[in-house]
Order: structure tokens, then C-alpha cells, then sequence
């Protein structure tokens, strides 16, 4: 397994050189957005010495790469910074709705991998057969709809005509989403519709690569069970080209869930994102966008290694 | 034990695929089914395994195992049958092992109760049964080891009935020789039934009880096997007897006395090489070494040898496709830039190349038409009617019917495909063919048909030929010239006559002795005594072996003596 080490090891590498990458263009994007951020945390009735002092204690007057220095300096000891808008530190504003939101692409993603995991099995192997088409043809009709339609139907219909779930999914002060399971159903299902069907398609394709190879013709005429033919000669093929669909899920449902969160209200990275988008709190808005970005990244890292482990022909290979 | 009764399958639009097929087989009996492509004999094969490919159906008839008719029967059961009973081969063997399967996988799923151990399976075909080769991977393994563990793992579960199919026509010649003595053995010493198919009429001379010929998807001819293959009563089954490539029976073609004063082509001390691999493992694999020709006005030379011996490098050094390490092509005496694209239009269009996989190499969108007159626009420059006419003149060389101008690639046969490639060369009016292994695909009666093509071509156009090909029998009939290629080396090169009569190097002696000839075959049936090529390539098999080594050991093992005696 030391190859599979060393892969990682090299992946790790690679993916925090990204995020380096990633945190300037996060920075750059964040220092251009328009407005002064003294004078919008002072008003509009701010005395322009008062802005200008201000700038001086945030130290806005340096030239943007020693802001940036300075700003990467105190990540990598662990400090975010202070908020602009609300001061307290970043950590504890945004510990919170990162929990949530972590709740909720958690089970996003594992209705969605359930879901098109059982779609694409039942489909691929099998290709051409009628069920095989309907999960196609659902899947595309799911994947042209945006999810935020599909929310304000759920909630229209489910959350206030049938009030069977609620249409809004307030956290309770100080508790977690976990106390209250019960809000999280629409947001989920919201998400795991488009990208449910988004993964089946996907999924699917792979799979039946893999099942229109010869030696699985082979398997079949050699007698081997349909049980066997399928776990062992073709799932592990499938393997890899799986995982880099699933990882595809990741940056879909990261953004997904901010348009999911604000139409349920859902105190999640999300809300706190557009909220403090609006108040130009840099702080919290580069401390989201980096933790968006290494979910996204640890993803796809997470897939090539799972993709080196799985094809023994790289595993093995000098 | 397993019986066929009038057998008939449907494909496309109720085409016939196979009908009123008959057949019988015994215990520890060996019957071969021969015949063209596009006869039936897969679809043969597979029925006698309940299976029908989709896109066919049953049309009528049965299959009966041991009394129980297998369409009857349930996928369950007939799974089980094919668990238990029987052995399948199918074609391209290598083809189907599942590459995230290991050696011990692929070959202990088929055991049953009673199977011999994998140690001793994976003997049986020559192969190292130790744990170390147990554990590997296919892709760890060399073309032949895979095509010997595919051959295992079909006889792990210690079966009635093997059907192989095409067993001979992809695989090395140390394989071919193993199969066809383990086939030899099972029948021997388990009592087991073979159902050999396969237009590789030697192996089924060496092997069959009876042979059955199959034309159409209908019997033609049935009988012994000596008496079927020595003297056929069918026409059609007389032809696919003549048309078999015979080292033994075949007379060279004798050379027109061809004026090597001023060649058409010369190559000179050509070195050409690629680098496969990266970072550490990283390394260059002479493909041509040192290789030097020449080729007269209306001769025709062919280079053979085994696969990864250089032939195809070399084929595209010549025409520009490969940059080469040193040496130089020469046209009529005149140097030629090494890249195609530093070529001028006549340079490009006095070398043509018929590539080894016509159906390919036309544009699967557009019509075998409209693929030649590209050429003819490109390389003559002509336009409108002076470009149907030259058409229509190429057509007529290759003996393409003009009406199958417009159908695209894929709706042409094997046979048509390349006489379309053919005619596509011909159409630039080049001084040198260059035919990269073209026959390689095609079943006997067509390549036949092809080499006279080429045959008549070259007395008309007084073109001059390269001839590319790892069938010696077939260079041995058409070429003026024989070379030999080794490692990348030119070991010998010699007229046909003389080369099949005296062999100078040991890799002529080598491909002469392992050459297939039916004649040679059935000769030896009737005295009872195993030809001499045939003892000589099984212990050539324990060698390679034992070398074991991933990749292909057996090609790179060492420093070759031959061409040691030859710089």
C-alpha cells in the first residue's frame, strides 16, 4: 500500500497548492467588490476623518499583497480575523452555520448516492432495457429543472397545502438542525432531486461502459451468477469513473445549498454568505469562500485516490 | 452429448443468420467447424451455449445437452450448465479477463468440486503456477501469458463440452501449439468433446475427428476430417481448401528478373525508435535498426516477422508518419526530406499506404466514394469530371463494383473495405505500394482474392510493392523477395525460392518450421506421427515460461544471436 500512500501524499500536496491558488483569487475578488468598507461600516453620515482613521486601523491604505500577506500570515496560525460589520472573530461566526450546512450536504449527498447509485445499477447493467431508458429519460426531465423550482414547488405544496413538513427550516437558538430532523426533508430533497438525477445519468454511463465490455459477455457465458457478474466484474471497474461523478456532486450541492438555504431560511454558510455579501464583510466572506473551496478540492482529491486504489493497474504500475 | 437439429437463427430484418444447422458430438470427439467470416460459426458457437446475441433471434430448432434442450431451459439453470459443463473460449481471449480480477480470481471462480488445483491449471497451459503469478493482475501479464490464463480459467471447471472459437487466429504461435495439445490431452485423458471453431484450417487438420463447413449459415460439407480437408466434394468447401496459405505445397512466385540497377525505393541504414514510459522508467525501444533495402520497379518485397519486430515502425519511417533516428529514404535514387509534411506532392504521391484496418481508416460518416475522390483532389488536383473518370478507373482496378461508391464504410464487407483502401492508393498513382499486414483480418478466400487482385495491379501498372505480414506462406506465394525482421533488424533477406528451400538466419528457420501448411498437417495425421514444428514450438512455449516476466519477456529476452551474427 506504500504507493497508495505516496499517491495520496502527492494529492495532498497538490490540493493545498490549489487552495493557495484559490485564497488569492478569493482575496482579489473580494478586494474588488465596489464600496469603501470604512465608510460602509460607518454610514453615509461618517465625518471623513473618522473613515480615514478607520482605514488606518484596518490598515486598507497598504498595497493589496501585503493585505494578503498579512491576512494568509494569520490564517496559517489558525486566526480568521475579526468581522468588519458585527466584530467577534470569524471562527465563531461562522462555526455555526458551517455545522449546519455541513448537516445538510451530508445528507444531501447520501440520499443522492443512494439514489443514483440503486438508479444507475438497476439501468446500467442491463443496458437498453425499458427501465434503463425511463431512468434516463426522468433523469434528464429532473436535471432540466433548476432546484429552486423544485423547492418553491416542495413548499408549496407540501410545506403549505398538504402542511405535512414545514416550509421553513428554522434552527432553534443554540440547538442543531439534528434536534429538529424534521426540517431538513425539503432542503434535502430539494437537492437530492436535480442532483440525484444529475449522478444517475452519470453513474449509469459508467456503469454500462463497463458491463459492454468483452470479458463481461465473458463472465456471463462462463456461468458465472449474475450476482457475481455484477459485484465483481463490474462494479470495481466502475469504480473510479464513479467517484469522480460523485466528486462533481460536491461544488453542485455547495452551491446549490446556498440558493436552498436562503429560499428555507436555513442559518447555514449559505444565508450567512449572501447576508454578509451585502454588508461587505470581507473577513467572513473569504473565511466562507476558503471553506466552500476545500470541501470542493478534498473532493476531487478524494476521488483520484479512490480511483488509484481501485484500478490495479495504476496501483501496481512502477 | 450435445446435438443441434435445425438449428435457425434470425438476425436484422429476419436476415438468416444460421439455417437447418445440424450437428452431433460425442464424448471425447473433436469437431471443427470452418468457414468465412460472416458464415455463421460464432453465432454456432454461442447457441451451443443457450445463447443467442441480442439483435438475433430463435427462429427455430434446438440445442440438446445430454437430452435437455437449453432455449427451454431457465438463465439460472443454464448458468449452472455453463458453470459445470461446459468450457468456453471465446475469441480474442485475452479479451476477457476482468482487468480488476487477479490470476487466482479469474481462475478458482471457475473450479467446481474435483477441479484440479489453479497450481495445476495454470501448468497445464505452461503458465508458473506459483503464488507470486497467482497474485498478479492481467495487465501484469504478456499478450500470450493472458491468452493462457483465459484458456485456464475456461478449463477450470473440468468440462464435457469446449467450444473455442477463433482459438488460433489471435493468438502467438506458442499458444496456438499449447491449445491444440491440451485439447489433445482433455480428449485423451478426461473424454472431453471439443467444438473447434475456426477458418484456420491447419489446426483443425491437426485436432478434428470431423469438420463441418459452414457457408452462409448453411452445411455445405461434413465429414472425417482427413477426407473433408484432403478432397472436398463442395465447391465452396474446395475453394477454402485452395485458398489455404500452404509453406509445404505452395509454389513461390518467381521473380520477373526485376532490374535492380536503378531502384524505385532505397532505404538506407534506417534507424527509427520511440520512448515509452515516463520519469525513472523511462526508455527507448529500438524498433528499426540499422535496416537497409531497396526495391525495384515492379517487384514485389515482403518484410515479415513477429509481432514487435519492427515491421509497422519501419512501414511508416518509409512513409513519413515516424521520424527516424538516422538513415534515408530514397526515391528514384533521389534523398527525400524524413516527415511527410517537408515532402512535395509527388514524393507523397509516389508512396501509398493500404493500412492494416481499412473499415478504419475511411471516414465512418461519408461515403467509401467520397474518401477516394479526396485523394484524387488532394494528390492529382483534379477536379469535376476528370475526377469521376479517375474514379471510376481506380473502382475498375480494384474490381469494386462503382455502385458500392456510395455506401459508407461499414456497409461494405471485410473484402470490399480493403480493395476501397486499395483503390484509395492507387488513386494518388503511386510508384510503391506500401500494404501494412492487409490480408491479417480477412478470412482465406478473401485474401486469396486480394493477393491476385494485387497480382494483376502490379502486371498492369508495373507498380512496386512493400508487403507487410507475419504469414509466411502468403509472403512465400506473392513475394519477388523475402526479408526478415528480428528485433528490429533486417536478418536476412533472400528471393522466395531460396529462402524457403535454405533459411540463412535462425529467425527464418524459426518462422519457416512454425508455418502453418494443411498439406504438411494432414500428411503427418495419416503416418501418426506429430510434425516436427510442432514439438519444436511447445518447448519453445516452457522456455518463455519460465522467463515468466511481465511484459513481453519473451520478445525482449536478452541479446538475439542471430542478430549479433548479422551487424
Amino acid at each position: 500500500m506504500s504507493s497508495g500512500l505516496t499517491y495520496a501524499a502527492m494529492r495532498m500536496a497538490s490540493a493545498i497548492a490549489t487552495l493557495l491558488v484559490v485564497s488569492v483569487v478569493l482575496f482579489a475578488a473580494v478586494d474588488l467588490l465596489p464600496g469603501d468598507p470604512a465608510q460602509q461600516m460607518l454610514g453615509v453620515n461618517a465625518t471623513p476623518e473618522r473613515v480615514e482613521e478607520v482605514r488606518r486601523q484596518l490598515n486598507l491604505d497598504d498595497p493589496a499583497p501585503v493585505r494578503y500577506g498579512r491576512w494568509m500570515w494569520s490564517l496559517l496560525q489558525g486566526d480568521l480575523g475579526e468581522s468588519v460589520r458585527t466584530g467577534g472573530p470569524v471562527e465563531q461566526i461562522v462555526a455555526r452555520p458551517a455545522l449546519n450546512t455541513a448537516v445538510l450536504l451530508v445528507a444531501a449527498f447520501g440520499a443522492i448516492v443512494a439514489v443514483a447509485l440503486v438508479l444507475a445499477a438497476l439501468s446500467g447493467v442491463r443496458e437498453g432495457s425499458r427501465l434503463s431508458n425511463l431512468v434516463s429519460l426522468c433523469a434528464l426531465g429532473a436535471l432540466s429543472v433548476p432546484e429552486f423550482i423544485v423547492a418553491g414547488i416542495l413548499i408549496a405544496v407540501v410545506g403549505l397545502e398538504l402542511g405535512w413538513l414545514p416550509a421553513v427550516s428554522l434552527v432553534p437558538i443554540g440547538g442543531t438542525p439534528l434536534d429538529r430532523p424534521v426540517i431538513l426533508v425539503l432542503p434535502v430533497v430539494s437537492l437530492a432531486i436535480v442532483g440525484g438525477a444529475f449522478g444517475a445519468r452519470l453513474i449509469r454511463a459508467a456503469v454500462a461502459d463497463v458491463a459492454r465490455m468483452p470479458h463481461v459477455e465473458a463472465a456471463r457465458l462462463s456461468g458465472v451468477p449474475e450476482g457475481r457478474v455484477i459485484l465483481r466484474h463490474i462494479v470495481p471497474g466502475a469504480i473510479p469513473p464513479t467517484a469522480q461523478v460523485l466528486a462533481f456532486l460536491v461544488p453542485f450541492l455547495v452551491g446549490g445549498a446556498v440558493v436552498i438555504e436562503r429560499i428555507f431560511a436555513y442559518p447555514g454558510l449559505g444565508s450567512l454568505l449572501v447576508d454578509r455579501v451585502s454588508l461587505r464583510d470581507a473577513p467572513v466572506i473569504e473565511a466562507v469562500g476558503l471553506l466552500q473551496a476545500s470541501a470542493v478540492i478534498l473532493a476531487f482529491q478524494a476521488a483520484d485516490v479512490v480511483g488509484f486504489l481501485a484500478s490495479p493497474s495504476r496501483r501496481t504500475a512502477a | 452429448m450435445i446435438g443441434v437439429r435445425d438449428l435457425d437463427i434470425r438476425g436484422h430484418l429476419d436476415a438468416p443468420i444460421l439455417g437447418g444447422v445440424c450437428l452431433d458430438l460425442e464424448r471425447a470427439r473433436t469437431l471443427a467447424v470452418v468457414g468465412g467470416s460472416g458464415a455463421g460459426k460464432t453465432t454456432l458457437g454461442l447457441s451451443l451455449l443457450g445463447f443467442i446475441r441480442r439483435g438475433m433471434r430463435l427462429a427455430g430448432g434446438e440445442v440438446e445437452l445430454e437430452g435437455r434442450s437449453l432455449f427451454a431451459l431457465p438463465e439460472r439453470e443454464l448458468r449452472r450448465l455453463r458453470r459445470e459443463a461446459i468450457a468456453y473460449l471465446p475469441q480474442n481471449p485475452a479479451s476477457s479477463l476482468t482487468p480488476t480480477l487477479r490470476v487466482e480470481s479469474l481462475v478458482g471462480e471457475r473450479r467446481t468440486e474435483g477441479s484440479p488445483s489453479a497450481e495445476q491449471l495454470l501448468e497445464s497451459v505452461q503458465l508458473p503456477g506459483d503464488r507470486a503469478f497467482q497474485r498478479r493482475f492481467p495487465h501484469q501479464l504478456s499478450i500470450g501469458q493472458q491468452q493462457r490464463v483465459a484458456i485456464a480459467r475456461a478449463i477450470a471447471n473440468d468440462p464435457g463440452l469446449l467450444i473455442l472459437d477463433e482459438p488460433t487466429s489471435s493468438v502467438d504461435p506458442t499458444t496456438q501449439q499449447v491449445l491444440l495439445a491440451l485439447v489433445e490431452r482433455l480428449r485423451d485423458e478426461r473424454g472431453v468433446a471439443t467444438l473447434l471453431i475456426s477458418h484456420d484450417l491447419p489446426s483443425a487438420g491437426r485436432v478434428a475427428d470431423e469438420v463441418i463447413v459452414l457457408s452462409g449459415g448453411r452445411v455445405v460439407e461434413r465429414g472425417g476430417a482427413l477426407r473433408v480437408l484432403d478432397s472436398p466434394a463442395d465447391p465452396y468447401a474446395r475453394a477454402l481448401v485452395s485458398a489455404s496459405p500452404d509453406i509445404a505445397a505452395g509454389q513461390p512466385r518467381t521473380a520477373p528478373a526485376p532490374s535492380h540497377a536503378a531502384p524505385v525505393l532505397g532505404v538506407d541504414a534506417l534507424c527509427a525508435g520511440y520512448s515509452v514510459g515516463r520519469g525513472r522508467g523511462k526508455r527507448t525501444i529500438h524498433a528499426a535498426r540499422d535496416v537497409s533495402f531497396d526495391l525495384a520497379a515492379g517487384e514485389t518485397l515482403a518484410l515479415i516477422g513477429r509481432s514487435g519486430s519492427g515491421k509497422t515502425t519501419i512501414a511508416r519511417t518509409v512513409l513519413g508518419l515516424h521520424p527516424p533516428a538516422a538513415g534515408e529514404v530514397r526515391l528514384g535514387g533521389v534523398r527525400v526530406p524524413p516527415r511527410v509534411r517537408q515532402r512535395d506532392r509527388p514524393q507523397r504521391a509516389a508512396l501509398q499506404l493500404v493500412p492494416q484496418d481499412p473499415g478504419r481508416s475511411f471516414n465512418p460518416r461519408r461515403s467509401i466514394g467520397d474518401g477516394i475522390l479526396r485523394t484524387i483532389r488532394r494528390i492529382p488536383a483534379l477536379r469535376g469530371a476528370a475526377a469521376a473518370a479517375r474514379l471510376t478507373h481506380v473502382l475498375e482496378l480494384a474490381q469494386l463494383d462503382p455502385a458500392l461508391a456510395g455506401r459508407r464504410p461499414r456497409e461494405l464487407s471485410g473484402g470490399e473495405q480493403q480493395r476501397a483502401a486499395i483503390a484509395r492508393a492507387l488513386a494518388a498513382e503511386p510508384r510503391v505500394l506500401i500494404c501494412d499486414e492487409i490480408t491479417s483480418a480477412l478470412d482465406t478466400i478473401v485474401q486469396r482474392q486480394i493477393i491476385d487482385l494485387l497480382k494483376r495491379i502490379q502486371d498492369e501498372t508495373g507498380i512496386s510493392l512493400l508487403f507487410i505480414t507475419h504469414d509466411l506462406a502468403l509472403a512465400h506465394a506473392f513475394a519477388h523477395r523475402i526479408g526478415v525482421l528480428s528485433e528490429g533488424r533486417l536478418v536476412e533477406i533472400a528471393p522466395s525460392g531460396q529462402f524457403a528451400r535454405r533459411p540463412q538466419a535462425a529467425e527464418s528457420r524459426v518462422l519457416l518450421e512454425s508455418a502453418p501448411s494443411l498439406s504438411r498437417t494432414l500428411a503427418a495425421r495419416r503416418d501418426g506421427t506429430p510434425s516436427a514444428a510442432d514439438g519444436d514450438a511447445v518447448s519453445g512455449a516452457s522456455r518463455n515460461a519460465a522467463s515468466g516476466a511481465r511484459g513481453n519477456a519473451g520478445e525482449h529476452a536478452g541479446p538475439d544471436p542471430v542478430s549479433g551474427r548479422s551487424a
